[in-house]
């Protein structure tokens, strides 16, 4: 094996799944370097300032970060540099903003939440009133289903918006109000990974919110051609190459896409399919670099 | 040939305290390799920041490593000047996940 790896793995936190990665690489014989961001200085376009002599040897970098500001902007830094990074800036961007999300796809004919945006208070009020309660009010740019609210009625809506109102974060002011859908006590999480749709699993709880991070049973679930041809054409639109697709069953409409992870956890999947979605990602990342 | 690769990275493959050059020719790579295998069964120890008992690491632990210490803390492994050392693990970030 060559000493200077042409592929690398950005990470933070060494989880599960970076662990995994890094040894199903190993196992096929691919070079893919841990770079572990907290240690890294990346310098920004040809600008004379000296950097790691590894990067000028990388083609590919596989963006495992866990934050969502790291992930994308050290992308957009490596971006900088003719490196290509999976995902790339613009998919992360828009993977990790749900707002652009939907406004992409819902252009594009695939079904999503009815949802409204609002950027006062007393607009929430007609939006839930426009969409019909119970409403859900979530940030364009949560992760593991935090302050996902859902309000029955407008002295619910009420204090949700006051608690929102307290946060220190800009994004708060940005209020999404989609209709809750009638799905069954379960969503799909889809994996994407290039032109294959190697696994599905059911989030099934008995609370709203599915997410695995909150407590969501993670099952195998079917991939009819329907769910295939649609998880498919949604990664597209986006143009991301690894992804984990959320999708809703909505009683009447059918598949609903509620939302796209651009660095998608996966140890409960592998251990409810015994897919190796590592194997996978290693496999995508070997074959890209032959290209 | 020159082989390049940054110190801080090879110290994370090596597990050592040795600091080696910026660029450095492909004998020494080698080199490194066979203290690479030598180090292989040791395991590095170091000090929980809270109670102060032994952490001892795998020998081939990474930067960003989270470990679940006996004194019941959290912490993730920190690689700085070619030194391996433990921290609490900071609180879930707000834009941690997916």
């Amino acid at each position: 094996m060559g000493f200077i790896a042409n592929s690398i793995m950005l990470y933070e936190v060494l989880r599960w799944e970076e662990k995994a990665i890094l040894d199903a690489a190993k196992e096929m014989g691919l070079e893919l370097e841990p770079i572990h961001l907290y240690n890294t200085i990346l310098r920004v376009g040809e600008n004379g300032l000296k950097s790691s002599a590894l990067l000028s040897s990388v083609e590919i970098a596989l963006q495992r970060a866990i934050s969502h500001a790291i992930a994308l902007n050290s992308t957009i830094a490596l971006e900088s540099l003719g490196i290509r990074v999976i995902n790339s800036s613009m998919s992360t961007a828009i993977a990790m903003n749900k707002l652009w999300t939907l406004s992409i796809l819902s252009r594009n004919n695939i079904k999503t939440p009815r949802t409204l945006i609002t950027f006062s208070e007393e607009s929430c009020y007609k939006a839930a009133q426009v969409i019909g309660y119970p409403v859900v009010l979530k940030p364009i740019d949560g992760s593991w289903g935090r302050l996902i609210s859902m309000a029955r009625d407008e002295e619910e809506l009420r204090s949700v918006i006051e608690h929102r109102n307290y946060i220190p974060n800009p994004s708060m002011k940005v209020h999404m109000i989609q209709e809750f859908v009638n799905k069954p006590n379960r969503d799909i999480r889809v994996f994407v990974i290039g032109d294959e749709v190697p696994t599905a699993i059911y989030r099934v709880n008995n609370h709203w919110i599915t997410n695995t991070a909150r407590g969501g049973k993670a099952e195998p679930a079917k991939i009819d051609d329907e769910l295939r041809e649609l998880v498919l054409k949604t990664a597209k639109l986006i143009g991301i190459e690894i992804a984990g697709i959320d999708v809703f069953e909505d009683m009447e409409r059918g598949y609903v896409v509620n939302e796209i992870n651009a660095v998608p956890e996966f140890k409960n999947t592998v251990a409810a399919t015994g897919v190796k979605l590592q194997l996978k990602i290693a496999e995508y990342i070997k074959t890209q670099l032959r290209k | 040939m020159v082989c390049a690769k940054s110190a801080n990275i090879l110290y994370m493959n090596s597990h050592i305290n040795i600091r080696v050059p910026y660029i450095f020719p492909a004998c020494i790579r080698h080199l490194t390799v066979n203290i690479n295998y030598l180090v292989k069964s040791m395991a590095i120890k170091t000090k929980c920041p809270v109670c102060g008992g032994e952490v001892s690491l795998p020998d081939d632990v990474m930067a960003g490593e989270v470990v679940e210490h006996d004194c019941g803390v959290t912490l993730e492994v920190v690689i700085e000047n070619n030194i391996v050392k433990v921290k609490p693990l900071e609180g879930v970030g707000e834009d941690w996940g997916e």
